[in-house]
């Protein structure tokens, strides 16, 4: 599990957290208690310290489906749709990530609500440009804009 | 009644700098870099700054009269400053944004 990693609980997460099911362990139940969909894995890491082996229990809610990472979520949908625009969304995810690190998650939201079209897409492109230009990192807001453009072949 | 009005105006313009004093900080995890990244952290730096003044104005009464025109002063100064960079950010997303 990498340290830049921001994990949000998926809807079946959700509902054994709420539903106080038995699915899980005690110890299981704190870190996906902790999961709120803003904290990096090394933040959790470095502050909760009443969960026992963390980065264990995390994995194990991982592998369960009981939390996911933003582009996990578009990996998986791409999968089940098989889609050129989820296929694209995917490398653009990927390079948002290696980019942007921990800053990414936003501009991966901003993808994945988008159209697949390579129009579409493109404008989203020029929106998180701007994003990252005023909010993230103004030097690599032309990079992550010309190399999203190679992916979608504009 | 002027002392009454003073010090309510002291209370007031001392709240509403702690509240800018929220919102600048509670900001600053959400912009951690770029255009407005910079500069929030110089706006956040005189919000401070004012706060620490603003809190200091209920014993402005005691300090001599040549003290106080600087303070006083010196608040302008920061003030325009505050205003310029203020301005200058909106200017800057502005012309982002259109562009």
């Amino acid at each position: 599990m990498r340290p830049d990693m921001v994990l949000s609980r998926t809807p079946r997460g959700a509902e054994i957290l709420l539903n106080r099911g038995t699915e899980i362990s005690t110890n299981q139940r704190r870190a996906l208690l902790v999961v709120d969909g803003k904290t990096t894995v090394a933040n959790l890491e470095k502050n909760v310290f009443w969960v026992t082996d963390l980065i264990s229990a995390l994995e194990e809610l991982y592998a369960m489906g009981l939390i996911h990472d933003g582009a996990s979520t578009i990996n998986v949908e791409a999968g089940m749709d098989g889609g050129a625009g989820r296929q694209l969304k995917v490398q653009l995810a990927a390079i948002a990530r290696e980019l942007l690190g921990s800053n990414a998650e936003r501009i991966i939201k901003k993808m994945d609500e988008a159209e697949g079209t390579p129009d579409a897409l493109e404008q989203v492109l020029l929106g998180c440009k701007k994003l990252i230009k005023l909010t993230i990192n103004e030097e690599l807001a032309d990079t992550f804009l010309q190399r999203g453009r190679k992916v979608i072949g504009k | 009644m002027d002392f009454n009005v003073t010090t309510l105006l002291n209370v007031a313009a001392i709240l509403i700098m702690f509240y800018c004093l929220y919102l600048v900080l509670s900001l600053k995890s959400r912009i951690p870099g770029g255009m407005v990244g910079k500069q929030w952290n110089f706006l956040t730096l005189l919000v401070v700054l004012f706060t620490i003044g603003y809190l200091t104005t209920p014993f402005s009464g005691q300090l001599p009269d040549e003290i106080l025109r600087l303070v006083v002063s010196s608040i302008f100064v920061f003030g325009a400053v505050y205003v310029a960079v203020t301005v200058r950010l909106i200017f800057n997303v502005i012309r982002e944004l259109t562009e």
